[in-house]
């Protein structure tokens, strides 16, 4: 039998996951024979065979397009027709089709792709393939990944495609339709394409609506969202996008599915294809449109190893459970097209929002790259490899205790540097010495053809930064995308150490303490801080202290002593300052970013000012405690949508613009308080100091 | 009886009888209006103004399970069921196809749970008797028992905890103390007016057919309980052509009363599947539903006048019209009041003329969400014939597993689907194809043209007919299923029913919500053999349906089969509510759905039902505990 996968006979590795292109590599014409493979996926039990056409003249004729249809024609005093039309317009958009010979071909090339860039492999947890089957069958499945690369809904169909699982429809962003080719591609494959924002069009969100209820409902395939909302350009997980959630919850809580299971997937490249295109993007490029010609250009990959894969699909979960205090019989008393949950219900959707990117981070498994890039961001003008290598193993035992999932190969450490910084050579460059310990590692300041290409092109406008300061800031994004995988895990603590120094008390002896109550305030108003850049469910404010707090006992930094009362051991200063210095640039680029308005107060028009932002910064590159990952547009914005939340900024519309406005006594209470956490904050005049961290203090 | 009243009936109306009557005899047996169903309704076999019940129940019925002694499912020589004695259509016969499928549900005929043989009278709870009321009932010479058999056969009704309790011989540690039978209206004031004055608490019974546990005694309850069996007061007072009303005493039995209406060219046309045992008190007092509610309506409908007697004196209007507005309507309070606030002695129903053509049939349907359509826009066009219904894919199976061995009543269903299925219907899957049964009645004429209607609008959801025979046998099996019940049980099956009613958007979801629940909720109770879960639309209204559901499971190798199988009705009902569905469409609450009222309601509305209660029976004379705390 052409049955590819054979859960009896494929070999898993250590941590209960196959390689899947090593399975097809046993066999000759791996791909074309996953290409032709049987191809007989579990159904849901009470799926109705149909045709995909069908699903859309189903919405057509739903109650929830009938009575919004209706509703339209008489406030708007339009035909009903042609709002039908209208509808149907929609309705082509988004809806996906079904070719599985397309599917099939797809799925050849993909794997001949993967073969070449993933040398690897592809690793997925069986185990919880094999429960996914069985529950696929008993009720309707929503899968989630994280969202980091193009490769993600390729990657889940041709896994579930290798597996025999239904493939999923998948909610994919309207700007990939632009793609002629790709996006027909992709649309026989089950993607069906949305818009990023529905804005107050009711017409479009009925639909939608209507149509994924559809699908769910029916069990048609299971589908795929991104909870993220859009792919993540810096390694760190996004504030998760509720809308899409109770869209997805609805049949659920309006008892059409006797339940819905939402499953987490975590995707983990080693390195990915897309690191340049977003350091770019961070650095005020243009984000090319994703044309077709575009993803050409992008297959120069081709030539290169990006490493391995990793999916790991997460335990489900069952809304069923997860809802099961909210009484379903409060939607008993109206129809249910009308589109009405219960504030309690949202908040719920919001917990059920993080806890899904929580899930996603916790099986996320970050390659040995990002823990020697974290050394490296500290140290920018390079290291010896024989402090690499010390730092590397002190940091790879802080986070073993954290439990961390880190796929450290069995290889010895020195060995694991050495590929590490082969693979990474278009980042890092290695001075070579006869001794191989002093031989320095620094980041490289050469750029690629390739590179040049993007600024040569983007470089028009006079607030810009110059390409030359994107050229040389372009590796540091890079290598600090790296490092963010691992902040992750390790905010909370930081902010932990943040909070402590001024709260330490100590005694004759010696010994330092801390009551955790005086933390509070400090630790929430970084958590306030920073909750655009780090997931911080909102209310969990005390659940992080203690999280952060058992982490660093975990550590053996502190410990606790009496009821909430905790002593620094002698040895934590080398944790607490590199902790310290992971963060700073967050921390100074909040800063700065206060300064800029701090000086120049005034209105700003929202559009532009995160690139004036980043130009200022840009222009104190020089000043010691600048670091050029302070210059990332995503750090940037999400500081002014910070400061907003904190109302040190107002926005207001002028005409159509929106317009953000300072504050400035809010602002400087906030630059104040945020000046106390950084260390040495950066003299706007003074010339280069020492490096943040710095390893002969430890 | 009847008879004295009847006399006094005009000369028009006598007339207007006899030629309905007439007009029957005339059609011959094809269309001679009879319902083939039920067993005594053979009105040729049993004379008007029989009294079914005797006052000796134990004689006739079983005590430890439903229906007749004579009548029930057994496995024969040959090893195939057959169904015993001679009162139903089904009798005498053998289903061959029955034990197959019992087996395919996990039974085994050497895995048995046999009842106890009889009531072991040592072992009934010794009564709490109150001298002074005991006293004071037999100087009005009222007739008593304390007979611990009588307060047996009135201590439960029907659902599956009871009668399990029962065939191990054990019984609840409060059952009545003494059983009354009031024979009139004016014995039921004395009654009451003791019971108040001696503090005693009253149950009121008629059929016994409760099945929410409704009659039982409330364990904690320490004061003498008086059972008041209803069936003594069985007479048909008057019945008035002229407004087509008749009065009855509340304790007559469903089959008694329209045997004798019958006998006028009458009928009330209320007909749950419990008429051949229930009692009209009973109906009222659970707000019940009859099968032909289409034409007749149910019994909310069907009630004109009512008495009731409370501790606080009867309840009546003083006119009997069709509608009145004058505040709430004070019926309602009546209906469905479960015995908790007064006795029904008397009760004023609209009647109706014999229907002169009675005729079933059956359509299939590709699946139970088209066959829902169908229903859907047949109530839309308020065609529907006096009863259909639609029944999912196992009950269907079930149906078929039923069927006879072939012989004349009974067409070979089965052969003719398979013709249908290779020529016209190919396309329709076994496994998800399901049938309506439908029942017309009415005028020759009305009915053609019902039928012509009903199966215009089923051709449009691909339904197709599939014959009379069909469709008589889909009722048949409402008749019987309690009676398979009791069978079941001696194979250690534990099965019940229960229904809901749902707006008709909500139908399709909440069957298929609530079966997959029984299932999951069965695995979770570590049930080892497969579940029947299926369910049927039996009727269907302007704005929804009433769905019924069949659960049942063998249960062997269960700690606790009643306490587990109540776990998975539990959960059905929560997903019901969940689900948008009601907590009863005619079983009521009694006891068994009591928890389940606080959240079908707001805390204001339960007050009302409790201020009333509060007003009429301050001191809870009437303290079987049925709807709320
Ligand atoms: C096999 C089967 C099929 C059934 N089918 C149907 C059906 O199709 N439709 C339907 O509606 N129900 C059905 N039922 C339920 C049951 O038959 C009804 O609830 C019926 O109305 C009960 O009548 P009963 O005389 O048996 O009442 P009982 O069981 O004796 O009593 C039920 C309740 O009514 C009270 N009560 C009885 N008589 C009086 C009175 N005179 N005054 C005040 N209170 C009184 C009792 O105290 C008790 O609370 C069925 C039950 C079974 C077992």
């Amino acid at each position: 039998m052409d049955l590819l996968y054979n859960p009896e006979k494929s070999s898993l590795n250590e941590d209960g996951c196959i390689n899947m292109l090593e399975e097809l590599q046993k066999h000759y014409f791996g791909a074309f024979k996953l290409a032709t493979k049987t191809y007989s996926p579990p159904d849901y039990i009470h799926r109705i065979k149909r045709h995909p056409s069908d699903i859309w003249k189903r919405v057509m004729k739903s109650d929830r397009i009938q009575w919004m249809v209706q509703r339209i024609a008489r406030e708007e005093c339009a035909p009903v027709e042609s709002i039908m039309k209208e509808v149907e317009k929609i309705l082509k958009k988004l809806a996906f089709t079904d070719h599985l010979s397309l599917v099939r071909l797809l799925g050849f090339c993909l794997v001949k792709v993967q073969f070449a860039i993933y040398q690897n492999g592809v690793f997925i947890n069986t185990s919880a393939v094999e429960k996914l089957r069985a529950m696929l069958k008993r009720h309707p499945v929503i899968f989630m990944p994280s969202h980091r690369s193009y490769m993600d809904f390729l990657m889940l169909s041709l896994v579930c495609f290798y597996f025999n699982l239904p493939l999923p429809a998948i909610a994919a962003g309207m700007d990939f339709q632009k793609m002629a080719v790709v996006s027909g591609m992709l649309r026989a494959s089950g993607a069906f394409f949305m818009r990023r924002s529905f804005g107050s069009d009711r017409l479009y969100w009925a639909v939608f609506t209507e149509y994924v209820h559809e699908i769910i409902i029916n069990g048609d395939r299971p589908m795929e969202f991104f909870i993220e909302g859009t792919r993540s350009r810096t390694g760190k997980s996004l504030n998760p996008k509720f809308g899409l959630l109770s869209v997805i919850a609805e049949p659920y809580l309006k008892a059409q599915t006797y339940d819905v299971l939402i499953v987490p997937v975590s995707i983990s490249y080693e390195r990915l294809l897309e690191e340049e295109l977003y350091a770019y993007e961070m650095l005020g490029v243009p984000k090319p449109k994703e044309s077709t010609s575009g993803l050409f250009k992008a297959s120069s990959i081709l030539g290169n190893n990006y490493g391995s894969v990793h999916m790991h699909f997460g335990d489900a979960i069952s809304l069923r459970k997860y809802f099961g205090h909210l009484n379903r019989s409060v939607h008993a008393t109206y129809p249910r097209y009308m589109l009405h949950l219960s504030e309690k219900e949202q908040n719920c959707m919001k917990e059920l929002a993080y806890k899904i990117v929580r899930e996603q981070q916790k099986n996320m498994i970050c390659s040995p790259w990002t823990v020697i890039a974290s050394v490296l961001c500290l140290y920018p003008d390079g290291i010896s490899m024989h402090d690499l290598v010390q730092n590397v193993l002190w940091f790879k035992g802080v986070l073993d205790l954290m439990k961390v999932k880190i796929s450290w190969s069995s290889d010895g450490i020195d060995e694991i540097i050495q590929k590490c910084l082969h693979q990474y050579r278009h980042i890092v460059e290695s001075s070579i010495c006869n001794d191989i310990d002093s031989s320095w590692i620094n980041i490289s300041s050469k750029v690629s053809e390739r590179k040049s290409l993007y600024t040569e092109t983007a470089y028009n406008s006079r607030k810009a930064l110059t390409p030359r300061l994107r050229d040389e800031a372009v590796n540091y994004i890079i290598l600090s995308s790296y490092r963010n995988q691992l902040l992750n895990y390790l905010v909370r603590p930081a902010l932990v150490v943040f909070s402590l120094d001024h709260h330490l008390v100590s005694d004759s002896s010696n010994v330092v303490t801390f009551f955790m109550s005086s933390l509070v305030k400090d630790f929430e108003f970084l958590v306030h801080l920073l909750c655009k850049d780090f997931i911080f469910e909102p209310g969990k404010m005390s659940h992080d202290l203690e999280t952060g707090l058992s982490d660093l006992t975990v550590n053996g930094s502190i410990a606790s002593t009496a009821d909430e009362v905790f002593v620094v051991r002698k040895h934590a200063g080398r944790l607490h300052s590199f902790l310290k210095s992971c963060f700073s640039p967050f921390l100074i680029a909040y800063w700065m970013a206060c300064q800029f308005f701090l000086k120049n107060k005034g209105s700003y028009k929202m559009t532009t000012v995160i690139v004036q932002i980043q130009k200022w910064i840009g222009d104190h590159q020089k000043v010691s405690g600048i670091t050029y990952e302070m210059l990332s547009i995503n750090l940037l914005s999400n500081t002014v949508h910070s400061l907003i939340d904190m109302k040190g900024l107002t926005t207001h519309k002028l005409g159509k613009t929106k317009m953000v406005e300072v504050s400035s006594t809010t602002l400087q209470d906030i630059s104040c308080k945020l000046a106390k956490f950084i260390p040495d904050l950066p003299e706007l005049l003074t010339p280069k100091m020492q490096p943040p961290f710095d390893s002969s203090k430890l | 009886m009847a008879s004295s009243e009847m006399s006094e009936k005009s000369d028009s109306a006598n007339s207007l009888r006899l030629q309905t009557i007439s007009n029957h005899l005339k059609r011959g047996s094809n269309h001679l209006v009879c319902s083939p169903c039920v067993s005594d309704l053979d009105h040729g076999t049993i004379k008007p103004g029989t009294r079914s019940i005797p006052r000796r129940r134990e004689n006739l019925l079983k005590w430890d399970g439903w229906g007749y002694k004579d009548s029930q499912f057994k496995i024969n020589e040959k090893g195939s069921v057959t169904f015993t004695g001679s009162r139903y259509k089904l009798s005498g016969l053998v289903m061959p196809h029955l034990r197959p499928w019992m087996e395919e549900m996990g039974l085994n005929i050497d895995e048995m749970a046999k009842s106890e043989p009889k009531i072991n009278t040592e072992n009934v709870p010794k009564p709490t008797l109150n001298e002074d009321f005991i006293d004071e009932l037999n100087k009005i010479e009222m007739e008593i028992s304390t007979d611990p058999v009588d307060r047996v056969m009135r201590s439960h009704g029907h659902t599956l905890e009871e009668l399990f309790l029962l065939r191990k011989g054990e019984f609840n540690n409060r059952i009545p103390d003494v059983v009354v039978f009031p024979r009139c209206h004016d014995d039921v004031e004395k009654l009451v007016a003791a019971a108040v004055r001696y503090n005693v608490c009253l149950i009121p019974i008629g059929g016994g057919t409760t099945v929410t546990l409704a009659v039982a005694c409330p364990d904690n309850e320490a004061r003498c309980i008086a059972v008041v069996d209803m069936t003594q007061m069985n007479k048909i007072l008057w019945v008035d052509e002229k407004n087509l009303l008749a009065k009855i005493e509340a304790g007559i039995i469903g089959q008694d009363l329209e045997r004798d209406l019958a006998a006028m060219g009458l009928c009330t046309g209320h007909e749950p599947d419990s008429m051949e045992f229930s009692s009209l008190g009973g109906w009222v007092a659970t707000r019940a539903s009859g099968m032909k509610k289409n034409v007749y309506g149910n019994i909310e409908d069907l009630l004109v006048h009512v008495r009731m007697v409370t501790p606080r004196g009867v309840l009546e209007k003083n006119c009997m019209v069709p509608r009145m507005s004058a505040g709430p309507e004070l019926h309602q309070f009546i209906i469905g009041s479960e015995g908790t606030l007064g006795i029904v002695t008397e009760v004023t129903l609209r009647v109706r003329p014999l229907p002169e053509c009675q005729r079933y049939g059956s359509v299939i349907f590709p699946s139970f969400e088209d066959g829902v359509h169908c229903l859907r826009e047949i109530a839309l066009k308020r065609c529907a014939p006096a009863s259909i219904r639609l029944m999912d894919n196992d009950q269907f199976r079930f149906g078929q597993a039923l069927k006879p061995e072939a012989e004349s009543i009974f067409t070979s269903f089965m052969d003719g689907i398979k013709k249908f299925y290779v020529t016209k219907m190919k396309g329709y899957d076994p496994h998800r194809m399901c049938v309506a049964t439908l029942l017309f009645e009415g005028d020759p004429e009305v009915v053609a043209q019902q039928e012509k209607t009903v199966y215009e609008i089923a051709a449009k959801y691909k339904g197709m007919a599939a014959g009379e025979d069909n469709g008589q046998r889909g009722y048949m099996l409402t008749f019987v299923i309690a009676y398979l019940r009791d069978c079941g049980m001696d194979y250690e099956v534990v099965s019940e029913s229960f229904e809901t009613s749902v707006p008709w958007d909500r139908v399709s979801d909440l069957c298929r919500n609530v079966k997959d629940r029984i299932r999951h909720e069965c695995e979770a109770q570590g049930v080892r053999y497969p579940v029947l879960s299926t369910c049927r639309v039996t009727q269907t209204y302007d704005a929804g349906a009433c769905v019924y559901f069949y659960l049942g499971f063998k249960y062997r190798g269960l700690a606790d089969p009643v306490a587990s199988y109540l776990a998975v009705e539990n959960a059905a009902r929560d997903e019901i509510l969940e689900s948008g569905g009601s907590i009863s469409h005619h079983h009521g609450i009694g006891k068994l759905r009591k928890q389940f009222m606080s959240r079908t309601t707001t805390p204001a509305a339960l007050g009302v039902v409790k201020s009333v209660k509060e007003y009429l029976d301050p001191r809870n004379i009437f303290g079987s505990g049925n709807l709320i705390e």
